[in-house]
């Protein structure tokens, strides 16, 4: 008999277009761990305006940011074979080099081709909750912002010192005037806060439907 | 070895993953990854740091960063090669024309496909009676497909630059690919099919080289209930994992 039904056609999900992005990642690790240039050609299109966007933020100079960034892609391509594509997301390992090479370069230390301190933080983001930088992955830049601007302002203040200002709660006591428990109580409270935030967007419900099915019926 | 005491890595986390402890990071990571306890709280604080970087405003790089990067990556050899699977170190692979999996996955695609979708039903009908009448000199698979087709098994598009096809799943979660007019590959390559689920995993499922008529028929290798995405890709040889942008693309996911 031949297939005479209709179409059932629906856009393609948020999951689904998820999944597919990760997907894209994670072949794009795969090529750029194989040797492929153009890889890594397309991971700077798809994350140097967020790089540089974490960078400008940290050395709040154009040309110097553009150094940082070039650096950091340069050290992702050398150290590429460090990244487990099972246990994080190739975005947040990129941007914590891009942080940790911007924080060195306002700080004077001389920028290298090797990128310890980064791998460091990369080996924690590896003993994340994975359902949670999962959450964090799908969500938007505006998203990611709102819960950022959610927090108390004091809190905001001290938390964006330790990330875009590379500073300990102790420099962070010094520059807001605060008693170190203090502000490494606001350190703890911002990231419990955005914590509580991220759990909330796990609720996120999914959509339903196909995208390019074609149902045939009897 | 821990080092640490689980109350001292708790206590330190949100510090250490803000990098305002970062002398003790490697100390906090050995610890969580060789300890019993789950360390729940501590794992999301770690995760919870990743939107600070997220959430920067976008800022575009000056346009000659890219080439300035790509000329410098072209004299850098990357700091350890995966053993046996890059036979031309330092060599970049020639840059090609054709789209990549970006640009056959995203959203604009989906919606082209959706768009055909009434018009692939006709078609598909078409498709299938001229199977249908070419069914003596087929083989068992063909056959297979084409009773697959009459029952109405579910139908997925397959598009790309190399053509156009169906993708058939049957209710055991096998899958056929019926593609009409392929383009032979070229001399020495041939054509390898994928199975991309949904946290991402790439799975190797067959290869094949169209035959000398129209139509090419292909059982897809591995079951195909937990993929999202399925896509062919041209290759040299059968590999574990894809080397070029992919030709095919079926979206799975519904």
């Amino acid at each position: 008999m031949m297939p005479t039904g209709h179409a059932h056609v629906s856009s393609s999900t948020a999951a689904h277009a998820r999944a597919r992005d990760v997907a894209f990642e994670r072949l794009l690790v795969t090529r750029i761990q194989n040797g492929d240039r153009d890889a890594l050609g397309e991971l700077y299109d798809r994350y140097s305006s967020l790089a540089m966007g974490v960078a400008m933020r940290i050395v709040r100079d154009h040309d110097v940011a553009e150094d940082v960034v070039h650096d950091a892609f340069v050290a992702a391509w050398r150290r590429i074979e460090t990244f487990d594509v099972q246990r994080g997301s190739v975005r947040s390992w990129l941007l914590t080099i891009v942080r940790n090479r911007g924080i060195d370069r306002v700080r004077g230390r001389r920028s290298t081709i090797e990128i310890g301190e980064a791998d460091e933080q990369a080996l924690l983001r590896t003993e994340a909750d994975p359902t949670l930088a999962a959450a964090i992955e799908r969500m938007g830049n505006d998203e990611l912002r709102s819960a950022v601007e959610e927090l108390p302002a004091e809190q905001r203040e001290a938390i964006e010192l330790a990330y875009f200002g590379g500073h300990t709660y102790r420099d962070i006591a010094a520059l807001t005037g605060v008693a170190t428990g203090t502000a490494n109580g606001r350190l703890r409270l911002a990231l419990g806060k955005l914590r509580a935030s991220l759990r909330g967007s796990e609720a996120e419900p999914a959509g339903t439907g196909s995208s390019n099915m074609i149902a045939s019926d009897e | 070895m821990n080092e640490l005491s689980c109350r001292r890595v708790d206590a330190l986390a949100h510090a250490t993953a803000l990098g305002s402890h970062s002398d003790l990071s490697s100390s906090v990571a050995r610890h969580l990854a060789t300890c019993p306890q789950d360390h729940a709280e501590t794992r999301e604080l770690l995760a919870a740091v990743s939107v600070l970087a997220g959430a920067v405003l976008p800022v575009e790089p000056g346009p000659q960063l890219r080439s300035r990067l790509m000329a410098t990556i072209a004299h850098t050899p990357q700091g350890a090669t995966i053993q046996g699977q890059r036979g031309d170190a330092g060599v970049p692979p020639a840059r090609r024309a054709r789209p990549g999996w970006r640009d056959w996955l995203r959203p604009g695609l989906t919606r082209g496909i959706t768009a055909t979708a009434a018009a692939a039903v006709v078609v598909l009908a078409v498709v299938a009676f001229q199977l249908q009448s070419q069914l003596a000199a087929r083989d068992a698979t063909l056959q297979a497909v084409a009773r697959t087709l009459s029952r109405g098994e579910q139908v997925l598009s397959v598009m790309g630059s190399a053509g156009s096809g169906y993708l058939v799943r049957s209710s055991d979660d096998r899958a056929t690919l019926l593609l009409a007019g392929l383009d032979a590959p070229p001399p020495g390559h041939l054509y390898e099919m994928w199975l991309i689920d949904a946290d991402g995993a790439v799975l190797p499922a067959g290869t094949f080289v169209p035959g000398d008529t129209d139509v090419s028929v292909v059982d897809v290798a591995g079951g195909v209930a937990n993929a999202a995405t399925f896509a062919v890709t041209l290759e040299q040889h059968r590999v574990d994992q894809p080397t070029s942008d992919p030709v095919l693309v079926a979206d799975l996911a519904q």
